[in-house]
Parts: structure tokens; sequence; C-alpha cells
């Protein structure tokens, strides 16, 4: 399942901002520029949509978006199966 | 609230097309999520928040039953006066042809104005017992930079007219506020006193948040806002539903300042609504027009009364002002257009 989800939150950013490779590991997306506030708007909008949830307005911090890994794991803690 | 009617500018904008010629990028998928696809922005320089608010006002005497002499107070809700003086209310007064013995006041707030001009309509039409024309009129457009990410893609013009007529049989309004002027920077428009203008004020340079606009435009830290609306406000409004002794299921709408539809969502949840039955949006047809967008979301979705509402305007102060109360009775005239 965590594998599947960590694809799918690589290819929803990679839509979003196909000119990044979000599968380089070690890479911080906030500060390294590669989300800005209106991606994390659309990507929230679009992870909102794919797993039928409502990702908490209080978790919509830069922390939660800066890998992959931290991406999944606010899915998991709002309900994303 | 007796009757209430809307104006925006004929000239429509398409977002889609406007991101792609401003920004060279598609932002379908953002402009999806913050749910602005359109916006009415007038296109004569010479055009104002009063022109919306007249031909509203206007409406409402025409076709809603109320009577220019009934008439005892105009609150103008603005902060994009003709002039700094005199007020717009009182040049209302003569350009709606009302009575001399009319007193007139204008409030300058943004985002969170139309409560507080309710508040002060209800609170004057019950010591007056006449009628209050509330206006709450923007043209954001004329400090709003379309070289801005950050705000081009918002806003829009627009104006309103209400009526509120004192009626000791209707249910009672509740009110709460609040002021934190200490954010004043989250959002903020410069031009006045504090920063004389210099001619250096009019030219459009790129900032360090990214943004290309004049010193004189709109600012927005969305980040901050956004921290506000979805952390702060939903206290204050869960403190106020458990003083009044009620909860999200129990209203038939919750009316949002049209800040942003992602955000608004992010909010109902937050407060225990249903976005997708409680909330009405016309943001994504006139994005977000400041203070006028929650009287707007009325005339433009509110097609029948809602006999119990919860409002909340929040944003610039940064403040917010939340109401319960009912709709019940409306003559709603809806949103008309005028060429300008």
């Amino acid at each position: 399942m965590l594998n599947n989800m960590k694809e799918q939150v690589i290819k929803i950013l990679t839509e979003l901002r196909p000119e990044f490779d979000f599968t380089q590991e070690g890479l911080n997306f906030i500060e390294e520029g590669m989300l800005d506030s209106f991606d994390v708007v659309s990507l929230v909008n679009e992870l909102d949509t794919k797993y039928g949830i409502s990702i908490d307005g209080l978790d919509i911090v830069p922390d939660n978006f800066s890998s992959v890994d931290s991406i999944v794991a606010l899915l998991i803690k709002n309900g994303a199966k | 609230m007796e009757a209430i009617a809307a104006c925006v500018p004929e000239n429509k904008v398409d977002n889609l097309e406007f991101a792609k010629s401003h920004f060279e990028e598609d932002m379908s998928s953002t402009l999806k999520a913050l749910g602005v696809l359109e916006r009415h922005v007038a296109i004569k320089e010479e055009t104002t928040s009063m022109d919306f608010c007249i031909a509203a006002a206007e409406k409402i005497f025409a076709e809603g039953g109320v009577k220019r002499e009934d008439i005892g107070a105009i609150i103008f809700v603005t902060l994009t006066p003709d002039c700094l003086m005199p007020n717009n209310s009182t040049y209302a007064q003569h350009l709606l042809g009302l009575g001399k013995d009319v007193a007139t006041l204008d409030i300058n707030h943004a985002c969170p104005g139309y409560v507080f001009g309710l508040w002060n309509a209800a609170l004057i039409a019950q010591n007056m017992q006449k009628k209050v024309l509330l206006l709450d009129g923007d043209i954001n457009s004329k400090y709003v930079s379309p070289w801005d990410k950050s705000t081009a893609l918002l806003f829009g013009d627009a104006g309103t007219a209400t009526v509120i007529t004192p009626d000791a049989s209707a249910p009672d309004w509740h009110f709460t506020f609040m002021s934190d002027g200490s954010n004043r920077e989250a959002i903020m428009v410069r031009l006045g006193m504090r920063y004389p203008i210099k001619t250096e004020y009019l030219e459009y340079k790129t900032w360090e948040d990214g943004g290309k606009r004049r010193f004189i435009d709109m600012e927005m830290h969305g980040r901050d806002v956004f921290d506000y609306v979805v952390d702060v406000v939903p206290e204050i409004a869960n403190a106020f539903m458990d003083e009044l002794e009620t909860s999200g299921e129990e209203y038939k709408k919750l009316v949002l300042h049209q800040a942003n539809h992602f955000m608004l969502k992010k909010m109902a949840k937050a407060i225990g609504f249903d976005h997708k039955t409680q909330m009405p949006i016309s943001m994504n047809k006139y994005g977000n027009t400041s203070s006028v967008s929650i009287p707007l979301t009325i005339a433009s979705e509110l097609t029948e009364p809602a006999d119990h509402v919860f409002m909340i305007g929040m944003g610039a102060g940064l403040s917010s002002g939340i109401a319960d109360l009912s709709l019940k009775g409306l003559n709603n005239l809806g949103v008309e257009t005028i060429k300008c």
C-alpha cells in the first residue's frame, strides 16, 4: 500500500511540476523551490479528490510537503487508504 | 434584512487565458483548486465602487418596494472611496436623491467589512426606527497588480446595496468580532497618509516574494492569511456557536467571504459544516471582491431566503466579523451588470 501511495504521489507531483525529478532522494521540495504555495494548494486538492479525504487545514504546513515520505505520512494521518 | 441587489462590471476576465498571457503557464489545476475561473473587472479608468452601489440601490428603489423617504441612514463599506474627503456615503445621498436628514457613515474595512456594516446598520436601524441603506462596494482592480501572481488571479470588482429594516418581531441577530492589528502586513494596501505619494511608488518592480507590483498595490502573504483562516477564525467561530448553543448542522447556509474555494472548504470542515450542501460559492463567477463577496454571494446564490445563516467575513486587519442571523423574507433582486 505504501509503495503504491508513494508512486501515486510522485505521479501527481510530476504532473504538477514536470520540470523536476521528485524521485531524487534527499531533496526538500519547499526549500529547493520545487513547490510553491500555489502548487501546494493544487496538490492538496488533487490528493483530497484522489483519496476521498479532506486533509485538515492545520496540517497544510511546509514541513508536510517537503518530501514524498512526508506527503505519504500526511495522507495516512488524514485517513487515506 | 428587507432587500438586496448587486452589480458587477459587464467585462468578464477568463482566468485561464489571463494566467497564460500574464504568467506564461498553464495554471488550470491551481485555478480549479482556488475556484476562481472568471472575474468581472471594470475597463474604464473613471469607474469606482460608487457606480456599482448606486446601480444596485436604484434597483432596490425601482423594484424592491423600498421608498427613498423611508431611509434614515446610509452606511458605505469600502476601501476604495471616490475621494478621501468627503466620504462616499454623503455623496451617495445626493446621487440617490435621498433626504438631507439622512445620517451618513463610511466604514473602511476590507474582507470582513460587510459583517461590520450589518452590525452598524442593525444598531442604527434599531436606534432610529428607520430603514438603513447599507452600500458595500470595491474596485479592487485599481490596486491589484496584473503581474503579481499572489493577487492578480483572485480579485474582481463589484458593489451591492442592502436595506436593513427595524422589526421587533424578527429573530435576534448575533455578532462577534476579532481584531489583530499586529498582523496587518499579511494583506495590505499601503496607499495612504503613512506613505505620502512619491513618483517611485507608481513604478512596477519585482519584490523579494517574486511578485511584480507597484508599492501602492495590494501585497498579500498567502501563508499568513491561510493560517489565520484555518486556525484562528475556526476557533472563534466554534466558541461563538458554543456560546449560542448551536452547531453547524443547525444552519441552513454558511455564507463566507469568498477568499478562495480551497481555503473555505478547509474552514467549513473545521467548524462542522458540509461545504457541498451548506456553503454557497460565487467566487467561481466573480472572484474575491473583498467585503462585497458576502452580499454578492447572497444576491447571486441564495435564490430562496434562508431562515438561519452563519456568516463569516475574515481577512485584512487581520480581523473577522461573524454573525448568526436570519434572512427570512429577504427580497433578493439578484445581480445585474453595467458597462463600465
